[in-house]
């Protein structure tokens, strides 16, 4: 990992259904995989598609959770996350 | 019946659908149409919302199928203007897209959907939803328990939100092993079967309430038309059938001999079936009633229906049996309408005739003639037709008169006619006789109810002054 040179090089949104059980798995997962792999190379912005639904609506995010990887390559990604592997792959680390 | 319904209903803005629902749609509930591709599932929930608007209430359409521009323009088509009602704020339309190249890491449901239309439905203060084509949606899960899951996820919290709320869903004919789908008939309040049959290439078109939780409905399956007024449901209902009122006073058949074979003539508002052989003289019977009840002296109107000539043919072929309709057709109280059999589906030809109806107020009706209904698809397709035609003349109290062909080897059972004789309060029976030296024409009253007729075979002619029949007749008039 190296250090950020002004943007961070991951960028991301997860989509989630307040605390609906799913989305808290996701959550939890995807904050686990920045902290452990991401380091503070990265942003995440939490969506809550019930204080939110025009962001949701814009983007067509029909399904709770789904986490939008905008950088560095866009890629949509719906579930609790649970496969780690799965997700470095879309970011490009693995 | 109005008196023991208890939940509140919402109009769907067609004024049948209304009566089948003894109301309209469930209020605070959920109503599920299903049915085919191009039975109009769409149209009917289109029809509710753009109905709901235009009374002041804000609507939210998702559609999963076709993009919002086209859901305006097809509303269009059947005259109503969505977005004149989405620049006041009353309609929304909004297209879901659906993305199946998702990646999938675990579980996941529908809850930003329900995020969308929560969130949208209270920026529009809207408490009418439509869920178009959710079949699509539920395309993502790919088991049985889970779509079933999405459902009764949805159903429960549309239900919570108090949304009123129609979802439409396709069925596939033959049915495929479950969908994931047949649960929904069990969750919603309402169910709605469009069914669209294609029979000897004719499309009729059925509506069926499958279920109403907490009201009555008519329970049999509507025919029903989309026309460029949108879904026309044609109401035959049980009810209806039963309040026809009896025959009405004697009307001239513009015949003497048979006003006395009649023992007066027609019923006004009765069923008449004249049938017989090609050229034995049908339609000199028919245009004889229609140009005498459209004199100056009765002033009555006729509207002919003919299946087979143009008007012009009709006026032109009566001219050398002496009979003239030019008055009666140039004074507007005679009117064809000319339709072939072929050019439309039964459905479709009843609502134009209707409405023909519905617009002229004739006091007669000819149908010449009612053996070639069967063009329009079938024996059932004709039957179903007649059936109800026949059933709408009698409670509007119009005349119906009807010439049949009957087919050489059975001249006694015409065609159509053996079928819809128990509605028919009139029966004549036209026949050729051999003489010997030459070939006569009888005329036999077969039935004829409330009156006094002639039970006789009675020898007419086609003279050049229209139908004469012989004098010994009018005499014997009685039994």
């Amino acid at each position: 990992m190296g250090t950020p040179a002004g943007f961070p090089e991951y960028c991301m949104r997860l989509f989630v259904a307040g605390t609906e059980r799913n989305s808290v798995m996701a959550l939890n997962n995807i904050t686990n995989i920045c902290r452990t792999h991401l380091k503070d190379n990265h942003t995440l912005e939490i969506i809550d598609v019930f204080e939110n639904h025009a962001a949701a609506m814009e983007e067509n995010i029909l399904l709770a959770p789904t986490l939008v990887i905008d950088t560095p390559c866009r890629e949509l990604i719906i579930g609790s996350l649970k496969n780690e592997r799965l997700i470095l792959t879309a970011l490009g680390i693995r | 019946m109005a008196g023991t319904e208890t939940i509140a209903k919402i109009s769907t803005g067609n004024e049948a659908l209304d009566s089948i629902l003894h109301g309209g749609f469930p209020e605070n509930r959920t109503t599920l149409i299903k049915g085919e591709a191009g039975t109009g599932k769409t149209l009917i929930g289109l029809q509710f919302l753009y109905h709901a608007a235009v009374n002041g209430d804000a609507v939210l359409f998702v559609s999963f199928e076709e993009s919002a521009a086209a859901v305006r323009q097809n509303a269009l088509t059947v005259g109503m203007d969505i977005t004149a009602l989405e620049q006041t704020g009353h309609f929304f339309v909004w297209q879901a897209g659906v993305d199946h190249a998702q990646v999938k890491n675990g579980s996941f449901n529908i809850d930003a959907l329900l995020g969308i239309i929560q969130g949208q439905a209270r920026q529009l203060q809207a408490r009418i939803i439509m869920i178009d084509a959710l079949d699509v949606l539920l395309r993502v899960f790919h088991n049985t328990e889970q779509k079933e899951d999405q459902l009764y996820r949805l159903d429960t919290w549309l239900k919570d939100q108090g949304f009123t709320c129609i979802l439409t869903t396709k069925v596939f004919f033959p049915p495929k092993q479950n969908t994931g789908f047949d649960i929904a008939d069990y969750l919603t309040d309402c169910v709605i079967f469009l069914d669209l049959r294609i029979r000897h290439q004719k499309a009729t078109r059925r509506i069926r309430v499958v279920k109403y939780r907490g009201s009555g409905f008519i329970p049999n399956e509507h025919p029903y038309v989309i026309t460029s007024q949108g879904i026309s449901v044609l109401p035959v209902t049980s009810i209806e059938l039963a309040a026809y009122p009896p025959p009405g006073p004697f009307v001239t058949t513009g015949i003497s001999g048979l006003d006395a074979a009649l023992g007066g003539g027609y019923r006004h508002g009765a069923a008449i079936v004249i049938s017989g052989d090609s050229g034995i003289g049908k339609t000199t019977f028919a245009a004889s009633f229609a140009a005498c009840s459209c004199s100056c002296d009765a002033g009555q109107k006729v509207l002919f229906v003919s299946f087979e000539e143009a008007s012009s043919a009709i006026i032109d072929s009566m001219v050398s049996p002496g009979i003239d309709l030019q008055p009666a057709a140039g004074s507007g109280r005679l009117q064809f309408h000319i339709a072939l059999p072929e050019t439309l589906g039964p459905e479709e030809h009843l609502f134009v005739l209707l409405q023909k109806i519905a617009l002229f107020k004739p006091d007669h009706l000819v149908i010449d003639s009612i053996s070639a209904c069967r063009r329009m698809g079938s024996d059932t397709a004709a039957f179903d037709f007649l059936i109800r035609l026949i059933y709408t003349c009698k409670l509007k109290h119009i005349t119906c008169l009807m010439t049949d062909q009957t087919l050489p080897e059975s001249p006694f059972a015409a065609t159509a006619t053996a079928a819809i004789s128990s509605i028919c309060d009139t029966m004549i029976s036209l026949n050729y006789i051999d003489t010997g030296d030459a070939i006569d024409r009888e005329m036999t009253v077969i039935k004829s109810r409330g009156t006094h007729h002639s039970r006789k075979h009675e020898n007419f002619h086609i003279s050049d002054n229209g139908i004469v029949f012989f004098s010994k007749i009018s005499a014997q008039g009685g039994r």
